[in-house]
């Protein structure tokens, strides 16, 4: 932090106060000359409490009104300090803020007011404007951290009962520790570790957890896979290709048997030749059935009314001539006595009773009953005739008639002959085609065929028994890749947080190692910068100033393991701060402390000292003057110095401060006119204000009636500030 | 932050990262600027959880760069 200009306002009787600081790195001083009663300890309280609010201030203070005990009771004021600083990071980034705490106190009696809660605001200052920055508060604490307020904001006074003073061993030693902690970082640092132990606890806990399993197994156990299924499929692809030569093998021997047969296949035409024989032998049976039948239709009744058709004819033919002339009717009294008992003629019609064909028989009767025995044997004939007439006519009109019997019988066994005829004619040939072939190359070839096909259909169901194996192993290929793979991401997971756990514990343990070296080498630092500081400041041995201190045994200064700050003699004592060091040892024993904390910590935090050279003179002033305001290394980050002096305090250091101071302003307040203050402000109530004189010069609002005494010369040119 | 400011933070880191030197110079930078980062995140007044929270954020981005930045030594 660098600050740049400040305001304050109606703060005591700081009533409207503007202040400029040397911001030049080889010029890191910026003086307020200010004599005793003119405001310095209110403008360091002014910015204690811009910085850290009421409890910033001394004990002492906070219950004291801020406003100025002119302000009449019942005034409402706004008090205000307003501070421009820069920041600038680790990076060299810089940024300019704006910080601005007020609030409003009305006084109501002597040492009582009311006072509103107070306001902060903390902008950051940009080309386009002013941005309010969230938790201002938080944010300066950052900066300044409360704690360290008496380092950065403090007094002679303080600085020297920093390490000794009222306070006891354990609450200067706390102090001297805390200083050191906190401006090394060494809590904080602390509380990181802690954190990150805490985080490097969890993601191992974490990555124990997740373990993650072994890969290496399922690898194995999918290579096996793999290596199966290659396995099979090289095992099928030789049993296609021998299943493959089988059957090109088979191609040819059949093409072979096939050429040499010419015509076909012996066994078919064996299997030809038998079913002919077969049905030779059926047609055979069949003609000679025919033949039998034919015969025995010689023989029959059928034959014979065939046979004796035309005689018949012939008779009837007579007969009915004999008839025609009525040689006869050939029928018998009795006959036709009977018929016509019977009522029924014997050409089968009815004679009933009154009926034409009745009375015609009836006639007939009494006309035969007069014929001869001739004539009756005549007509018994014709009535033979006759009967066997219509026989036969039935018979010729049922299948039972002779020429249809006999025309069927001629049809069967003519085909029964034609049949067979053809089947001799087909075996004839058969036979001959069966003996043009070279029937034992067959049988070999066909026996070849036969073996080969066997072997065929065993690679058949070999490629189908392979077929299934390697759709198993490739199944199982599946599933274990599917392991394989959720297996790689549980490990790449795992990986992942043996990743982080393993950032984390570097992180640890780095985080313990930069602890280490903050609480060895870098106090250790601390320590020998400051014992080079207070030897530089008390002087060299041979120093004649040196027996200011009257302490010419001061061998070494460092600080101890428990955070002591021991002060060691040439004759091997160790002093007591509170007992043996005087006031200018004691202040220069804190400010090298400090100076060094701050030198080896690189805290560029402003360093605002109250009337630091009180009790301090000659070699020794200068000394420690030197020593505070010594522009910092390259090396080292810059840093300011804002000292506010007496006339006494800067007397004899002049050019010294000419050389290293970049900004330098006087305070003056009304209310030493006239004792102090040459000329009066003509102001109605108590007021300080300051005013651009340096160290070398007055005017007429700071000029002071022993200013003769300081070398200070009077300049009407130098002006008011504010 | 003012105290034992960033820069020399990184310093000290630095000077022990050297440790690390196997891990490559993009790991030892990013462990810096993660421990500059959790240690300045200190000052922001937060609880321990949010804290531990926020540098267990910190560990695994790191450790989600370590994989590139392993290689770049």
């Amino acid at each position: 932090m660098r600050l740049i200009r400040a305001r304050v306002r109606n703060f005591k009787l700081l009533e409207d106060v503007e202040l400029e600081f040397s911001t030049k790195r080889n010029q890191p001083l910026t003086v307020i000359r200010a004599e005793n009663g003119s405001g310095k300890t209110s403008l360091l309280y002014a910015f204690q409490w811009a910085f850290h609010g009421a409890s910033g201030l001394p004990a002492m203070a906070r219950d004291l009104r801020l406003t100025s005990t002119a302000t009449p009771f019942g005034q409402a004021t706004t008090v205000s300090v307003t501070i421009e600083f820069q920041i600038t990071d680790h990076l060299g980034n810089s940024a300019r803020y704006r910080l601005i705490r007020s609030i409003v106190e009305t006084p109501t009696a002597e040492d009582a007011f009311d006072r509103q809660p107070e306001q902060i605001r903390l902008l950051r200052i940009t080309a386009k404007g002013e941005d309010p920055v969230a938790s201002a508060d938080a944010t300066i604490r950052a900066w300044l951290p409360d704690e360290l307020r008496d380092v950065f904001f403090t007094d002679g006074d303080s600085v020297q009962t920093f390490i000794s003073g009222q306070i006891g061993a354990r609450q200067r030693q706390s102090r001297v520790q805390d200083a050191i902690r906190d401006l090394l970082g060494i809590d904080r640092f602390r509380t990181a570790a802690s954190d990150i132990e805490a985080a490097y606890r969890s993601l191992r806990a974490e990555a124990a957890k997740s373990g993650g399993r072994n890969t290496s197994n399922l690898e194995s156990m999918l290579e096996e896979a793999v290596r199966q299924i290659d396995l099979a499929v090289a095992d099928l692809a030789k049993l296609r290709e021998r299943q493959a030569n089988m059957a090109e093998q088979r191609a040819r021997w059949d093409r072979e048997l096939r050429g040499m047969r010419g015509i076909g296949e012996l066994d078919e035409i064996n299997s030809r030749i038998e079913r002919a024989e077969k049905e030779r032998d059926r047609l055979e049976r069949e003609r000679s059935a025919a033949l039998v039948r034919m015969r025995d239709s010689l023989k029959s009744e059928d034959y014979s009314w065939e046979f004796m058709n035309v005689k018949l004819r012939s008779g009837v033919g007579v007969l009915a001539d004999l008839a025609d002339r009525r040689i006869i009717p050939g029928a018998s009294v009795e006959v036709l006595a009977d018929r016509l008992e019977l009522g029924e003629c014997i050409c089968g019609a009815s004679l009933e009773p009154r009926s034409e064909h009745r009375e015609h028989v009836e006639r007939l009767l009494e006309e035969q009953r007069g014929v001869s025995e001739s004539l009756q044997r005549l007509t018994e004939l014709s009535h033979l005739a006759r009967r066997a007439d219509a026989e036969e006519q039935r018979r010729r009109e049922s299948s039972r008639a002779f020429p249809h019997t006999a025309a069927q019988l001629r049809q069967e066994f003519t085909e029964a002959s034609d049949g067979l005829r053809a089947k001799a004619l087909e075996l004839e040939q058969l036979k001959l085609l069966r003996g043009s072939i070279d029937e034992r190359l067959v049988r070999d070839l066909t026996s070849r065929i036969e073996g080969v096909d066997a072997k065929i259909a065993q690679a058949h169901q070999e490629i189908g028994a392979k077929e299934v194996e390697l759709e198993l192993a490739r199944e199982r290929q599946t599933v274990q890749e599917e392991a394989l793979d959720a297996a790689q991401k549980e490990a790449r997971v795992s990986k992942e947080v043996a990743l982080k756990r393993d950032v984390a514990q570097d992180l640890t343990n780095l985080a313990a190692d930069v602890l280490r070296v903050l609480e060895g080498d870098y106090v250790r630092r601390v320590s020998e910068r400051m014992n080079s500081l207070f030897m530089e400041i008390v002087g060299t041995p041979d120093d004649p100033l040196r027996r200011d201190f009257g302490s010419e045994l001061f061998a070494r200064v460092h600080i101890d393991g428990a955070f002591n700050i021991c002060i060691d003699t040439f004759d091997g004592r160790r002093l007591d701060p509170d007992f043996e060091l005087n006031g200018a040892s004691k202040r220069a024993l804190t400010l090298s402390f400090i100076w060094s904390l701050m030198e080896v910590s690189g805290a560029t935090a402003p360093r605002m000292i109250d009337t630091p050279l009180g009790m301090v003179s000659g070699g020794v002033k200068l000394r420690m003057l030197d020593a505070i305001t010594t522009p910092p290394a390259d090396t080292l980050p810059e840093f300011q110095v804002i000292l506010f002096l007496t006339r006494a305090e800067l007397r004899d250091a002049e050019n010294l401060i000419d050389g290293r101071a970049g900004a330098i302003m006087t305070l003056s307040c009304s209310e030493h006119y006239p004792i102090d203050l040459v000329h009066s402000w003509g102001s109605d109530y108590p007021v300080s204000r300051i005013c651009s004189c340096d160290h070398r010069q007055s005017c007429r609002m700071c000029a002071r009636h022993y200013d003769g005494l300081h070398g200070v010369v009077f300049q009407n040119t130098a002006g008011i500030l504010k | 932050m003012v105290m034992l400011s960033e820069r020399r933070i990184a310093e000290v880191v630095g000077e022990r990262v050297v440790l690390l030197w196997e891990r490559g110079p993009g790991y030892r930078n990013g462990l810096t600027a993660a421990l500059v980062e959790i240690v300045s995140a200190q000052d922001e007044g937060f609880s321990d959880r949010h804290r531990r929270e926020r540098v267990k954020r910190i560990i695994e981005r790191l450790g989600a760069q370590l994989p590139v930045q392993q290689g770049d030594s």
